[in-house]
């Protein structure tokens, strides 16, 4: 039953994405005023410029989840991995082992508990293929491909700090308020990400080690591969923006 | 008489203009309905499977030859495919992507879930709503949570954290898949199991029976396939393949057989004759075809172009008329006018049409429609063929007649000839026959009927060797009536009652667990509040006392107690939801005066037999099995042929017992459709031909036809004109086996085996009545008396 109702749910989410790219209009990012957007172009000019030269990426994570389902946030560390050639992986070491592996146009999860492997196509699973397309976005800074469905403002200066807000209309609309984006000093790659959603609930992920093109072995794109756990890094909370 | 003349005259152009028109401006009938009875039980479900509308769809069959074809690469062809195929020849392309609700759809659906959760599914409720199950629960959502695409998840995890609205959701992915085919769905389409095939269902307003556009749906079809990439093959599986093959091959038989019977009768007789006189013999038939052309547009029926490609065998039986009465005045036995020659032969004449007329006749009055097109042309033809015999040919002869010279039989002959050795060889091959006969298989196959190329049926073999038989091996239960309501409460029913049956529990793909009777609703309705209200404050306190241990927060399931109640009321019901109405389409049809619901099943003889039981329903219901219609179809056509035969001999009989009268000349006469129809069984069970529905019916023409061998030649031996009345019988044998031998050229199968059987029968019937009758009367000493000579 419990996979009968992700099943449904995954359906539930993966349509509204596959509508929202289906149905919004291409729109340019909006800019309040000539001299933010041109500040704006010039920030993501600057983070796209700075990430040119990038194949791959490493990164340990700690995602905090703020939801108002728990009485405390859920704290999960990881690592995750991404090849400019369309590779994505997802691990969770804490509090469970769990594994997401993108590639070939497949999405292959796994976890500890059930110790399977599932494989579904990213066109069958858009919710999963939008999400890792997101990451992409956010590590690679090919932010155009949001462009559809997301307008960006340039909030923070140093450090940079994006902030998407999902188009009203769209399905991510629908639960997603805006997901905020914060580069590291040297504006190459992440800091953090924090996700609003307009239930109140919040995510945020820390990005810590990150290694700019790293000698990915094979064992990164095997779903039941996951590399040894490292100590948790410690959360900084950036400052509430919403 | 000048009247009666001129009215003659009127009659016969009236007739030949309407059987032209027939011809011409008329459509034929391409469709195999015409060979199919006109029974209650089979027009019945012939009815349900065109509500099913399982025969307009179409489907695209793409195929990769090289299992390494890459699949990226197969997939966006399939895509490209997709986006080229909408035209105004097809109006949908049901795909996997139409099954995906959109978030607005699923709220909606799962809102109204109270309703749609039977009796059934409380037992396993209840175990989720017990300790263990909240604790298992919690626990798997905690880990749901932590996955990266959790995000849109927690709204509906909040209302339904025990996923019993979502299992009231779980037959919509059955109806989904309920294709009857193996399959999966990978990237957006349709892929078989071994994913080196991938298919697209089309939905076409172009009827089967539309036969310029289906040319214009399959040329379409075509080019988009043209475009496909190299190493991937596309192939068309379709109703209206089948219709333009038949019809194709129909008119391709048609006019060879036309041109064939032009060239062999016009020929035949010219190398007998040696008079221009004859080519009359050839026009009597072709002008007597017209006119019964014209009576069946009479009528109104739309000819079958089945019964048209017949047309060569019409003109060999109704050429036979215009030899007699030509021997007849080319070849008196004596001085005579040519008013007494036809006044001679006028009787055995009459006689013999009757014996063909009659059996021809009662056809008319079959429950299959070709069949009684078939009498009623054949026999219009046959009786205009006699009178324009009669009446035309003698004008081209003088009025006074010589007798032809009598040829001495030669002594050889005389002397070889021994009635005995020919009755012994006679008998001992009709054992033989007999023998050989009883073997003979018998097949009703409607397919048999099919006329289809070999490329439409290799095409559709491998389809279906990969894919299963989808539909096709599917029955149908389908339940109707006028008012929406009772309809669908019957559908409930046949879903409870099926659903208790071991064999079958599970098995039946309905619409009836989706998208139930408001009485059903309103049911389900009650269970659920009546459930909730037991249960709902012992699964609050369990939540609220293990929720805590797994995390959560005090109020996290509040959403789930204020919603319980929501979405009870049957009236309101998101029928019109768009995932719920395309999931329905297979599944619900509103015809004109009835709404009809069709459910499921794996066509199986256990499962037809179980589906029998099926009892105390509120509105009409069928059962539809495939399989089964062959029986239908098979006993509904020998019941109508047994009773056409049975009449037809009975008539037969007593027109033979009342105008030749002597009980041994009855046995004489009987001893060529005897041999003609034995000896066709026995042909066709040594050429590996079945006993089938149409050579079923070539028999009637056999024996009618060598009743009328045996009425000649008995006449023959009467009036010692063996040779002049036998080289007539001769050349009559020529005539009309010739007919039947050029459908031997045909490629659709109905006029083929029609050929075969009567160039078999005849020869048989002719061979008996050529040497076997003669030598018969001989030692019976049947009085023969040549005209001048004293008896």
């Amino acid at each position: 039953m419990i996979e009968l109702r992700w099943r449904l749910l995954r359906r539930f989410a993966a349509a509204g994405l596959v509508a929202a790219s289906l149905a919004v209009a291409r729109s340019s990012f909006a800019a309040e005023t000539d001299a933010s957007a041109d500040s704006l172009r010039a920030a993501l000019a600057a983070w796209q410029e700075g990430l040119q030269q990038v194949s791959t990426i490493s990164s340990d994570f700690t995602q905090e989840k703020r939801l108002a389902l728990f009485r405390d946030p859920l704290a999960i560390q990881g690592r995750l991995f991404l090849s400019t050639d369309g590779r994505f992986a997802w691990e969770t070491h804490s509090p469970v082992r769990y594994k997401l592996v993108v590639a070939d146009g497949r999405i292959r999860q796994w976890d500890e508990e059930s110790g399977r492997v599932q494989t579904i196509s990213m066109r069958d699973n858009p919710a999963a293929s939008t999400i890792h397309s997101q990451m992409s976005v956010w590590f690679s800074g090919r932010f155009e491909e949001l462009a559809d469905t997301y307008s960006v403002e340039l909030i923070a200066e140093q450090p940079v700090v994006f902030r998407f807000r999902p188009i009203l209309g769209t399905p991510a609309a629908d639960y997603l308020q805006a997901v905020e984006v914060q580069l590291h000093p040297d504006g190459h790659y992440l800091n953090h990400v924090r996700i609003f959603e307009r239930s109140g609930d919040q995510t945020f992920i820390s990005f810590v080690h990150t290694v700019l093109n790293p000698d990915l072995p094979d064992a990164t794109w095997d779903v039941r591969r996951i590399a040894e756990d490292r100590p948790a890094p410690d959360v900084v909370d950036p400052p509430s923006s919403e | 008489m000048r009247l009666l003349r001129v009215l003659e005259v009127a009659i016969v152009l009236l007739l030949a203009v309407g059987g032209a028109w027939v011809l011409v401006a008329r459509p034929l009938d391409d469709r195999l309905d015409a060979m199919l009875p006109q029974d209650p039980v089979l027009l019945q479900s012939m009815q349900v499977l065109d509500d099913a509308k399982l025969s307009g769809r179409v489907i695209v069959h793409v195929v990769a030859a090289d299992p390494a074809f890459p699949h990226a690469e197969f997939v966006a062809a399939m895509d490209r495919l997709a986006a080229e195929l909408p035209s105004p020849h097809v109006s949908r392309i049901v795909t996997p992507a139409e099954t995906m609700p959109t978030p607005e759809e699923m709220r909606e659906l799962v809102k109204y879930a109270p309703q749609l959760l039977g009796p059934d599914t409380y037992s396993a409720l209840e175990e989720r709503i017990g300790e263990a199950g909240i604790d298992q629960s919690l626990a798997a959502i905690r880990r749901m949570m932590m996955s990266p695409h959790s995000i849109p998840m927690t709204e509906w995890i909040r209302q339904d954290p025990l996923g019993v609205r979502a299992t009231a959701l779980q037959p919509l992915e059955t109806l989904g898949k309920a294709t009857g085919f193996r399959l999966s769905v990978v990237d957006g389409h349709f892929f078989a199991d071994d994913q080196r095939a991938a298919m697209l269902i089309l939905e076409t307003p172009v009827r089967v029976t539309d036969h310029a556009g289906s040319v214009r749906l399959m040329d379409h079809i075509r080019a988009c396939l043209d475009r496909l990439p190299a190493g991937l093959t596309g192939s068309i599986i379709a109703a209206h393949r089948h219709t333009l093959s038949n019809q194709r091959i129909l008119r391709r038989d048609i006019g060879w057989t036309g041109i064939l019977a032009t060239l062999f009768f016009g020929g035949l007789l010219w190398i007998h004759y040696r008079d221009l006189r004859s080519a009359i013999i050839f026009a009597i038939p072709l002008l007597g075809i017209l006119m019964g052309l014209g009576v069946v547009g009479l009528t109104g029926m739309r000819l079958a172009a089945v019964v048209l490609g017949m047309g060569s065998v019409l003109v060999g039986i109704s050429i036979d008329y215009g030899i007699h009465v030509f021997v007849a005045l080319k070849h008196p036995e004596a001085d005579r006018s040519r008013e007494e020659a036809i006044r001679l032969i006028r009787p055995t004449l009459w006689l013999s049409a009757l014996t063909t007329l009659v059996p021809v006749l009662v056809l008319s009055f079959s429950a299959i429609p070709g069949y009684r097109q078939l009498g009623l042309l054949a026999g219009s033809s046959l009786f205009f063929s006699l009178l324009l015999a009669m009446r035309v040919l003698p004008a081209f002869f003088p009025q006074d007649l010589k007798a032809a010279p009598v040829r001495p039989v030669p002594a050889s002959r005389a002397r070889a000839h021994s009635p005995k050795r020919t009755l012994a060889i006679y008998g001992g091959c009709l054992l033989m026959a007999i023998a050989a006969a009883a073997g003979i298989r018998v097949d009703f196959d409607l397919a048999r009927l099919n006329g289809a190329e070999a490329d439409v049926l290799r095409d559709e073999e491998a389809f279906f060797d990969r894919w299963g038989a989808g539909p096709v091996g599917m029955g149908i239960v389908a339940t109707w009536d006028e008012d929406p309501e009772i309809a669908r409460q019957s559908n409930d029913a046949i879903y409870r009652q099926v659903s208790a049956m071991d064999d079958l529990s599970g098995a039946l793909v309905s619409l009836s667990p989706a998208i139930p009777s408001e009485k059903t609703r309103r049911a389900n309705a009650a269970l659920w509040t009546g459930f909730w209200e037991r249960h709902g404050d012992a699964v609050r306190e369990k939540l609220d006392r293990l929720a805590p241990e797994h995390g959560y927060a005090e109020r996290a399931f509040d959403p789930f107690f204020e919603t319980l109640f929501d979405g009870l009321d049957p009236a309101h019901f998101p029928a019109t939801n768009r995932l719920l109405a395309t999931l329905a389409q297979p599944f619900a049809h509103a015809a004109e005066d009835r709404y009809v619901l069709l459910s499921f099943y794996p066509d199986r003889p256990a499962a037809n037999q179980s589906l029998e039981t099926l009892h105390d329903l509120p509105a009409a219901h069928a059962l539809v099995s495939r399989r089964g219609l062959q029986g239908a179809f098979s006993a509904a056509v020998l019941r109508d042929l047994v009773r056409q035969l049975s009449v037809a001999l009975v008539l037969v009989a007593i027109l033979i017992a009342a105008l030749v009268r002597r009980p041994v000349s009855i046995v004489l006469v009987a001893m060529p459709p005897l041999a003609g129809v034995i000896g066709m069984l026995a042909g066709l069970r040594l050429a590996g031909q079945p006993l089938t529905p149409v050579t079923l019916l070539a028999g009637f023409l056999v024996a009618g036809i060598c009743f009328d061998y045996g009425l000649f030649m008995l006449e023959a031996w009467r009036r010692r004109a063996r040779d002049e009345i036998g080289r007539g019988v001769h050349l009559a044998w020529l005539t009309t086996a010739g007919g039947a031998s050029l459908l031997l050229v045909a490629r659709h199968p109905v006029l083929f085996s029609t050929g075969l059987a009567l160039a078999l029968g005849i020869t048989c019937g002719y061979l008996a009545a050529r040497w076997g009758l003669p030598s018969a009367a001989q030692l019976l000493r049947i009085p023969s008396t040549r005209a001048g000579e004293s008896a």
